[in-house]
């Protein structure tokens, strides 16, 4: 199978090669920016995609579109920073398979590659063989939640705008954030707070 | 009448982003220190800062030091090859864009689609001391961990109605 990675960090795009490199992906090519991406696209012709967001030149959301225009076959996994519900969203609705927030485990990753993959097996299968085996099925049973779970999305869209956010509808990886309190008071005034004394950041003020 | 300020809720998310990219990237707790106001920066060896517009404009600054940064890519990609010392200065100043990205990123899960942020910019200048872009005052979280320390400035304004 073909992967494409499409990513501004090189850590990021060097992490997930040197990982599924030779495993599920006999082919990896990378990409650090969307005009980049869309262009490898469409001479490489991948079948799963992992995909950030924010990125110079044309940001990942665009280069979404233009890639599910081109050819909307491929499995396409987002993995952004950008951890708001409306972009959760707006991914899915342009036709991300999936998608998985900054930052993630390991397993994280390959729990969602794993399902691309299944996703992408089994919509070949469907042309190729015979309804008859266990794996197929479980296969098809991902595909309809997939598309339940897509169906879903799109319908509460419909139904109320603007989408108001809900911690239980955030991306995968989230909870919410602990009561912290500040531990001393911030005012509207820019005071010369000194900071820990000896703290790396300690600027002495004039 | 605009007035600058940064309200708590904005403390709170922003220890929550740091807290969340060292658990789930090291498994291993950061710790926040007392917050307290700059509108002036010593910069420690590597500086991510990310530009934010929309509702809120400024920027967000990660700065860190060598050691941690060395510490993360050896105890958490060990995998990676470099091909020089320049490739790995690269990767570097990559992960420490990362870092910067991926906090303010996350910070949009509580302040919506109306948080807009840059690509990170990376720039090392160790030991210069500098005023925050804009003239914007930030607010600056010490951060521990693993032993290491670093630290967040997070230099918004948002523009309220006057209050009588």
């Amino acid at each position: 199978m073909k992967l494409l990675i499409v990513d501004d960090s090189a850590l990021v795009r060097r992490s997930i090669e040197n990982v599924y490199r030779g495993d599920k992906f006999t082919d990896i090519r990378t990409a650090s920016d969307g005009l980049l991406a869309v262009t490898l696209y469409k001479e490489f012709a991948p079948d799963v995609v992992t995909l950030d967001i924010t990125m110079p030149y044309m940001d990942g959301l665009a280069a979404l579109t233009e890639m599910l225009e081109f050819n909307n076959q491929s499995q396409i996994l987002i993995i952004s920073a950008l951890a708001d519900h409306h972009t959760a969203i707006e991914a899915l609705k342009r036709g991300a398979t999936q998608f998985i927030c900054k930052p993630f485990t390991d397993e994280d990753l390959k729990e969602a590659l794993d399902d691309l993959v299944l996703n992408h097996s089994s919509s070949n299968d469907i042309a190729i063989t015979p309804p008859e085996n266990s794996e197929r099925k479980a296969g098809k049973d991902l595909l309809e939640k997939t598309r339940l779970a897509s169906s879903q999305v799109k319908e509460k869209m419909s139904q109320s705008q603007p989408i108001q956010p809900d911690p239980k509808n955030y991306p995968s990886g989230y909870v919410e954030p602990p009561s912290v309190n500040p531990q001393n008071q911030l005012t509207s005034q820019p005071q010369p707070i000194r900071p820990p004394e000896g703290h790396p950041a300690s600027v002495k003020n004039r | 009448m605009s007035e600058r300020r940064i309200d708590e809720d904005m403390v709170r998310y922003f220890i929550w982003a740091v807290a969340n990219y060292f658990s789930i990237t090291t498994s291993i707790d950061s710790d926040a220190g007392t917050p307290y106001l700059v509108d002036k920066l010593q910069y420690l060896d590597y500086t991510g800062v990310i530009g934010v517009s929309g509702n809120q404009k400024g920027a967000v600054y990660v700065t860190l030091d060598t050691d941690l940064v060395e510490h993360l890519l050896d105890e958490y990609y060990p995998n990676l090859k470099y091909t020089d010392e320049e490739d790995k200065e690269m990767i570097r100043a990559d992960l420490t864009g990362e870092i910067t990205n991926t906090i303010a990123g996350n910070v949009r899960n509580f302040l919506g689609e109306g948080f807009l942020i840059s690509v990170p910019v990376v720039f090392r200048s160790p030991g210069e001391t500098m005023h925050l872009q804009r003239g914007i005052p930030g607010i600056a979280f010490p951060i521990s961990w693993n032993d290491y320390d670093c630290v967040l400035v997070v230099a918004l304004e948002t523009s309220s109605q006057e209050e009588s």
